[in-house]
């Protein structure tokens, strides 16, 4: 009998044990695209996304993180962080996405003009270069099978 | 792919040559692997977890550009038979990663605001500075700079001779400097001319883009190349004197309009002229006292900076002879056996006349 519930007790252990970044419901997609303007034939100008190709310094690019909740349940509590590459600094939230939450040291987050960076004499307002994580949060539950997308604007430096 | 009809007013601007708050950092080497990876917390039945995305990933690509430019703004004046004359120049690497970059000089391009041209140096050799600036016997003589690295500069000279003579009289001749760039990565050997990427750029390979723009002086967009002018001028200088004279006192008038009558003391006034267009150095001035005056001992003055042609007298010499014990700026001197002044005028420069005046005593 005593053996059984060891039995038990270890299966559930495992379980418990589960690594925390096991195949879980949400699926989360990264991708970088460079604007692409033209000119339309009524005289507007039309700007698509297109996969990055050519990149030099200077050149602007949107990141969009795509999310989806593949599973039965819905899910809450649901934060989507994204550090800043290092090569990168950030210009904005891109059209159509909600704005993210900045932060400048990893700890405070908000709107830039809420942060500061500390000097060797105090503090200073933050600048876009200060950024280096970006965030969004959600109030709101996803839904099983709910989705949704974020994206920034970046320049190349 | 998202399409989306706007309004330009209603833009995030996002142009892509944005500057940067802290422009002063390098831009991004070529080559480098962006790599940009988000990540998801979430609760699920009561439990934590957290999800990272894919890595989006690109490849910076090369941005090719560069500067000659010219140092100094005038041209190098010289002589003719000259030897070893130098016009300076810089080249900046302007590109996101090390290269090397040829460098030729032609003497078959014009730049009119440089005047025109009639002769060609000859001699042509190229130098690049070892860092003092100054041609001199530490710099290298090269076809090609090295494992240029992005951002820095370095100065280079184009040294010529310039012929002792010439059909018609050499006076201006234009040199330029054009630097191409090339492969870099190994030190001491001659990268190939870089070529644009064509047809399909790609996210995962280093592309290699020309950035640099036509300029006025007979630079081509995007062709990797930059090149600057500068000119070599035959110098000279016009040197002309004036002579006057006039009577200071004589023993009847004394000093109420004198005359020129025996016992009488004149002052002569040379005003010497430089009509340019360079700064004469050294210039010596001698004038013959005729026998019927008698040159007035120590009434030697040189130097005077003369307006608009006037005798302002300069400073006084402090004796007749030009010796070990000159203590005035100006050497001058009054030879007894031959009756003549001499002066001698360090610098004239154009526009600035200056005097030599000395009192004789008509016999």
């Amino acid at each position: 009998m005593s053996s059984f519930h060891h039995a038990v007790g270890a299966v559930l252990a495992i379980a418990l044990a589960a690594p925390a970044f096991a195949a879980g419901p949400i699926t989360v997609d990264t991708k970088v695209m460079t604007e692409k303007r033209s000119t339309a034939t009524d005289g507007t100008t039309r700007i698509g996304l297109v996969p990055v190709t050519k990149i030099v310094p200077g050149d602007a690019v949107v990141y969009q993180i795509a999310y989806q909740n593949t599973g039965k349940q819905p899910i809450s509590d649901f934060v989507l962080s994204n550090p800043l590459p290092a090569q990168v600094e950030y210009r904005g939230a891109a059209n159509g996405s909600p704005t993210p939450d900045l932060s400048v040291d990893g700890a405070s987050f908000g709107p830039l003009a809420a942060l500061r960076v500390k000097t060797a004499t105090g503090f200073r307002p933050a600048t876009n270069s200060d950024v280096t994580i970006v965030r969004w949060r959600l109030s709101q539950p996803v839904a099983a099978g709910g989705k949704g997308q974020m994206s920034f604007q970046a320049v190349l430096k | 792919m998202i399409i989306k009809k706007v309004r330009l007013a209603l833009l995030v601007s996002t142009a892509a040559t944005a500057g940067f708050a802290g422009s002063a950092q390098a831009a991004t080497t070529s080559g480098t692997i962006v790599s940009n990876t988000a990540s998801v917390t979430y609760t699920v039945g009561g439990a934590q977890t957290t999800t990272s995305s894919n890595a989006a990933t690109f490849v910076v690509d090369k941005k090719v550009n560069l500067t000659v430019a010219e140092v100094g703004g005038l041209p190098t004046y010289v002589s003719l038979g000259g030897t070893d004359q130098v016009t300076t120049f810089t080249v900046t690497n302007q590109t996101n990663s090390v290269q090397d970059f040829k460098l030729d000089v032609t003497q078959t391009l014009a730049l009119p605001i440089l005047g025109t041209a009639n002769f060609n140096v000859t001699n042509v050799r190229i130098y690049v500075d070892n860092g003092d600036g100054v041609f001199g016997a530490g710099d290298t003589q090269v076809t090609y700079l090295d494992e240029l690295a992005a951002d820095a500069t370095k100065t280079v000279f184009v040294v010529a001779n310039i012929p002792a003579s010439g059909t018609p009289t050499p006076n201006t001749a234009i040199v330029s400097l054009n630097a191409t760039t090339e492969a870099g990565g190994t030190a001491g050997v001659e990268g190939a001319a870089l070529v644009a990427t064509v047809g399909a750029d790609s996210p995962t390979t280093e592309d290699i883009v020309f950035a640099d723009t036509a300029t006025a002086n007979l630079n081509i967009a995007r062709d990797g190349m930059s090149r600057a002018f500068d000119s070599y001028v035959v110098s000279t200088a016009t040197v002309s004197m004036v002579k006057s004279s006039v009577v200071l006192t004589d023993p009847i008038n004394l000093l109420v309009t004198p005359k020129a009558i025996p016992g009488a003391t004149v002052q002569y006034c040379i005003v010497v002229s430089n009509a340019g267009p360079q700064t004469a150095t050294n210039v010596n001035v001698s004038d013959f006292v005729p026998a019927n005056v008698t040159y007035v001992p120590g009434s030697l003055t040189v130097g005077g900076a003369s307006v608009l042609g006037s005798c302002v007298l300069g400073s006084a010499e402090d004796d007749d002879t030009v010796g070990a014990d000159e203590s005035d700026p100006n050497g001058g001197s009054f030879d007894t056996a031959s009756t003549t002044v001499h002066a001698m005028i360090p610098t004239l420069t154009p526009g600035l006349p200056e005097t030599v005046a000395f009192n004789v005593i008509v016999k």
